[in-house]
């Protein structure tokens, strides 16, 4: 049947993963720490039905060939790690990372998970938690007695006492990725390492190209929801001009099929 | 037989591709750095025709069919889009990125590459990006792509530059599909390209015009459909033919 039937077909598929990515894109807006996801896409295979240069006779050749594109595929869909708004929240314990870098924090079944989530909470035995409940790496557990808790922009955790002493409770250790791009979202703002991403490269924040830590902010997604429409605008477009393509195609197959009556 | 009828069926082949083209840039209407297909065709099978088969005054030419001639690539630019994402490159002007294939060198527009596990800069589909001495790039610390393509560190020292090549007629370039071409006789050996500037945080997008690929598919079904009449019609008069003028009383 018609080529075109099916690589309009592929148009429409890929524009409904692109509206799939916008919608969680959207649907992430308010998101802690939330990095946006970009649909990319190719085309397909190319059909040569005559290749260009082909010899036609003596001293002569096709000059330029026939070719017929099959279409398009989602080649990628790409985590991009731009750095998200601040938000002032006031609380001690809200930490936002102003640059590059994963906290660390560890998974129930003892692996190593990586956010960018910096509302950590204290659980009743006093140590720093995400706000699922996941400990903080490496580990720091608040005194209970402690009044005001203060975090420096290169991680040093420390802790104002009841009798007015400050107590240094632990330095807080960023990683980051040579690919970031290629960590596994695993969902509740979790990372997981991949071959793709490569190994984590620990550091000290605000330095090394690390980014310092903001105590009693936050990061918010960095979903651009302007942006985020306009994708949306021209993603149903593109759909609806492949679903034209299609009913063209249908139309004129229905146009052969009452060529004999 | 009637010759109509098989011009006409012609007409209504051409119009197939037409759509089968037009369809493909279509589907890619989003793709980034994708080049739209186009079509030619020609008038094939132009005969002298005369007035009288024993008196051989001639009268003109009459075209008996038209087939498809030549598809290639409208290698116009597209628009560029701005991501945020500081590994995705545009090439404003001519010339194309390397990358290292399995058989040779390939060369593309689109810019949203990647850096793999090992540092390498990469395409989607992890092939190599190459500088203009035909090695893999490769990061060890953050850099900056200035817009000659020479790719710096921090300090601003010179690492390497982008091998961005161009051809005598990218309009032949074949298509490969993955969004790489790769170069033919007719269009030319890479050289090295020098009307560019390099946007680093943007992205090329398609160059397929949504409303000329609409006209496109308005006229290849309009066309059809007045070919199949004339098939029609062709038919018609043949039947007459048969029923009527040489039918046996």
């Amino acid at each position: 049947m018609m080529v075109s039937l099916y690589s309009a077909a592929t148009g429409m598929w890929a524009q409904q993963y692109k509206l799939d990515t916008i919608s969680n894109n959207l649907a992430n807006v308010d998101t802690t720490g939330y990095k946006k996801v970009r649909a990319e896409f190719q085309d397909l295979v190319y059909q040569y039905y005559k290749n260009a240069g082909t010899p036609t006779a003596v001293n002569s050749t096709i000059p330029t060939g026939i070719y017929f594109g099959h279409g398009t595929r989602l080649s990628a869909t790409t985590k991009i790690f731009s750095l998200g708004n601040m938000e002032y929240t006031g609380n001690a314990l809200d930490v936002a990372i102003t640059g590059d870098g994963f906290f660390q924090v560890q998974l129930q079944d003892g692996r190593t998970a990586y956010t960018r989530d910096g509302t950590f909470k204290v659980d009743s035995e006093g140590r720093v938690v995400t706000s699922n409940g996941l400990a903080l790496i490496p580990n720091i557990v608040v005194p209970a007695d402690a009044v005001a808790i203060n975090i420096s922009p290169d991680g040093i955790f420390s802790a104002e006492m009841q009798d007015g002493t400050v107590q240094n409770l632990g330095t807080i250790t960023l990683v980051r990725f040579v690919n970031p791009s290629g960590l596994k979202a695993v969902g509740d703002n979790l990372y997981l390492e991949t071959t793709a991403s490569g190994e984590p490269i620990e550091g000290t924040p605000n330095q090394d190209g690390f980014g310092a830590l903001q105590q009693g902010y936050l990061e918010k997604a960095n979903v651009d929801v302007v942006k985020e429409m306009v994708d949306m605008i021209t993603a149903q477009r593109a759909y609806e001009l492949n679903a034209r393509a299609i009913q063209t195609a249908d139309n004129m197959l229905q146009t052969v099929s009452t060529l004999k009556r | 037989m009637l010759r109509g009828i098989y011009t006409a069926a012609m007409g209504m082949l051409l119009d197939m591709s037409k759509l089968d083209v037009t369809a493909n840039n279509l589907a890619n209407v989003e793709t980034v750095a994708y080049k739209r297909d186009k079509l030619a065709f020609r008038a094939y099978q132009d005969r002298a025709i005369y007035a009288l088969p024993d008196r051989r005054q001639p009268i003109g030419n009459l075209t008996y069919s038209a087939v498809l001639d030549d598809v290639f690539l409208d290698s116009s630019m597209g628009t560029f889009m701005k991501t945020d994402n500081p590994m995705d490159f545009a090439i404003d002007g001519e010339g194309f990125f390397s990358l290292l294939g399995e058989d040779g060198v390939y060369y593309s527009r689109a810019g949203n590459f990647k850096l793999n596990e090992e540092g390498y800069l990469v395409n989607t589909d992890g092939l190599m990006v190459l500088d203009e001495n035909n090695q893999p790039i490769r990061f060890e610390s953050s850099y900056v792509v200035d817009a000659d393509g020479y790719i710096r560190d921090p300090v601003g020292n010179v690492i390497t530059r982008l091998g961005i090549y161009n051809f005598d007629d990218p309009g032949e370039l074949r298509k490969i599909g993955y969004t790489l071409f790769q170069p033919t006789e007719e269009s030319g050996q890479p050289v090295v390209a020098d009307e560019f500037r390099i946007l680093s945080g943007y992205v090329e997008l398609s160059n397929v015009n949504a409303i000329d690929e609409m006209v496109n598919l308005i006229e290849a079904q309009r066309h059809f459909e007045i070919s199949q009449k004339a098939l029609t019609v062709s038919d018609e008069t043949l039947a007459k033919l048969i029923s009527q003028v040489g039918s046996l009383k």
